[in-house]
């Protein structure tokens, strides 16, 4: 199984990061940020970055700036 | 009722009176901009005599609602020569708000030499007390010691040698909730120089026996209201980057479209944005002991602030935020992320304002005064502001100053003040609120980084820059900008906040109103102080110049600029 956000998604061989996303409902575009397991992806990066099975996956918002 | 301290520093004496009924409602940028325009003549000397420096707490200052003790400084500034809100997150807020002072006024000019020290103690008793053995010290020492004489539990306001020198770029530092580290900044324009014309070296402020009570036209309504949006903030704040990583967090989004500002403004890609960004930042942390997911006050639920260690696991720097890794960054073509908190650390000793600091050493790079990614020569050149060598002045007067010396044309700056860490061609409505806000090229007057990737025009850019610039002056007069993004799915709530706290029952539009007119009654005092239309606009070179990451220019005409504000 793969949380995104804590939503269960269940684990395929080879899924994608894009494709677990798509699976959980969760929106990503350019101001976007994943963390998964502790490390950060861009937008840019997530389209073909494989996931292991119980990766936890948290999708993070830019609403401001620093 | 709350309290304003007087401060006079002629006969270096303090009062403490009853705060106006005209500013009853009022708090932080409002605020400021209401003392302003009815107190502080506008083509005053912003070093002279008739300059005043205001601290003054939000409008929900006292309640439990987060970040209402983030602490607004105000006065004429220095730097851009119009008027100036800089407000900064840390403890002193929170204590100011305990003793019921919501406001602070230092009035005159000292005639005796040497500085002083503004101690507030348990009991609520102000005085003036003689600070010469202070002299030019750094924040972090200066902290040390006033922690020293009045306790680790202290809050402290304090300057740096920058400040006391009249450096148009020295900042005001806070120290931080919890370790007290001295690296919460008000940084922008040049207040801290204020504060040391003023002869006032610091603030010390003590927990009081007895905590002032504020009050409610309508308590019950007011916590009811009031736990609900803390309750919004703080679950929209789980999933903040800012929260989860740090405000470093940013670079991933600008760096890889053109909005990282890079090599001075030149409008290239970094190519090793990642060096500087989140992965490493948090691998530093996990590896020496550093620390994310802190809050500079207490009751904060964003906790954006960190401590970040050096390679040995020892202190380096705390409160390590985008725009001082985006500068002196990728924008000095500097790619060390230790070496950049390195040079954080200096500039919140001595005092100086990072952004205007960052962008004098890119302008500097251009000159050819130092290579591009020099870091032991930017680290020698930030040295001489402490040392006071004639190109360390120069450079203590920020971005501008060094352009113009050095025969520079591309200098970004608006209103004098260096632009923040986000290229205006690529995110063209903060192009907008650099050019048109009354405080100069600042980001936080008006971010609209999240318009830049859709297929927004130019006048939607516009609309958004209007629209956020009413907007952030409404949070800088309650509360952080952070925690206020994720009031949005509930903003009316705050109208129901503020009529449960102060009677009526106007709602949103309240506030609204009063965003409109803090930032009309801002453009005023900068137009009687002497700026026409020809100060906002961005410099020629992003007009002409296009992007190499995005083939884009800063094409929003001058019409477009000049009714941005016609309500």
């Amino acid at each position: 199984m793969i949380y995104v956000n804590e939503k269960e998604v269940p684990y395929k061989k080879n899924i994608t990061l894009a494709e677990a996303l798509s699976v959980s409902g969760e929106e990503v575009d350019e101001m976007t940020l994943l963390l998964m397991d502790g490390k950060v992806l861009s937008f840019s990066q997530h389209a073909f970055e494989k996931i292991e099975d119980g990766a936890k996956i948290k999708v993070l918002r830019v609403v401001s700036g620093g | 009722m709350w309290s304003k301290l007087i401060v006079d520093m002629n006969t270096l004496s303090v009062s403490r009176e009853p705060l106006d009924e005209d500013f009853r409602e009022l708090g932080g940028k409002g605020l400021i901009a209401q003392y302003m325009i009815k107190n502080v003549p506008p083509q005053c000397d912003p070093l002279g005599e008739q300059n005043q420096l205001i601290f003054c707490l939000g409008i929900f200052a006292g309640t439990s609602f987060t970040t209402a003790h983030r602490l607004s400084v105000g006065g004429k500034s220095p730097l851009t020569g119009g008027i100036k809100e800089s407000n900064v997150g840390g403890y002193a807020g929170t204590l100011l708000a305990e003793q019921g002072i919501k406001m602070i006024i230092l009035r005159g000019l000292p005639e005796k030499e040497g500085p002083s020290l503004l101690h507030i103690d348990s009991s609520g008793k102000a005085e003036l007390l003689d600070a010469a053995e202070y002299k030019g010290m750094g924040n972090y020492d200066l902290r040390e010691k006033l922690a020293g004489r009045f306790g680790e539990k202290v809050a402290t306001i304090t300057i740096g040698s920058a400040g006391e020198m009249g450096y148009r770029s020295a900042s005001i530092h806070v120290s931080e909730f919890g370790a007290g580290h001295p690296s919460r900044a008000a940084a922008r324009g040049g207040l801290g120089a204020v504060m040391g014309s003023k002869g006032l070296k610091a603030i010390v402020v003590e927990k009081p026996t007895e905590r002032f009570k504020v009050e409610y036209a309508d308590e019950g309504k007011f916590r009811e209201t009031c736990t609900l949006v803390n309750k919004v903030i703080a679950q929209g704040a789980q999933n903040d980057p800012f929260h989860n990583i740090g405000t470093i967090s940013t670079i991933e989004v600008t760096g890889a479209n053109g909005i990282l500002p890079v090599d001075n403004f030149s409008g290239k890609l970094f190519p090793a944005y990642q060096e500087v960004g989140a992965n490493k930042f948090l691998t530093n942390l996990a590896t020496r002991g550093g620390k994310n997911k802190l809050a500079c006050q207490p009751g904060c639920v964003v906790q954006c602030s960190n401590c970040y260690n050096d390679a040995n696991g020892e202190y380096l720097t705390s409160g390590f935020e985008y725009e001082t890794i985006a500068l002196f960054g990728p924008n000095c073509h500097i790619s060390d992320l230790d070496s950049i908190a390195r040079m954080d650390r200096f500039c919140d000793d001595i005092g100086v304002d990072t952004i205007e600091a960052a962008n004098a050493i890119a302008v500097a790079m251009e000159a050819g005064k130092l290579p591009w990614g020099d870091v032991d020569t930017t680290l020698a050149l930030l040295s001489e502001m402490k040392e006071a060598t004639e190109f360390g002045r120069i450079l203590g007067d920020g971005c501008e100053a060094v352009g113009k010396h050095l025969g520079c044309k591309r200098i970004p700056v608006v209103k004098h003040q260096a632009m923040a860490g986000y290229e205006p061609r690529n995110t063209k409505g903060t192009g907008i609120t650099y050019a048109t806000s009354p405080m100069g090229a600042d980001h936080t007057a008006g971010l609209t980084m999240g318009r830049a990737f859709d297929d927004a025009g130019r006048a939607a850019q516009a609309y958004a820059s209007n629209k956020l610039q009413v907007a952030m002056c409404i949070a800088d007069s309650m509360m952080c900008i952070f925690a206020f993004a994720h009031v949005v799915p509930v903003m009316p709530k705050l109208g129901e906040m503020m009529d449960a706290m102060y009677g009526g029952n106007y709602g949103f539009p309240r506030l609204a109103a009063m965003g409109v007119k803090t930032l009309l009654t801002e453009r005023g005092y900068n137009k009687m102080a002497g700026m026409t239309d020809a100060d906002d606009r961005l410099p020629e070179f992003f007009y002409k110049e296009r992007s190499v990451a995005t083939g884009s220019v800063f094409d929003i005409n001058d019409y477009e600029l000049e009714v941005l504000f016609d309500f």
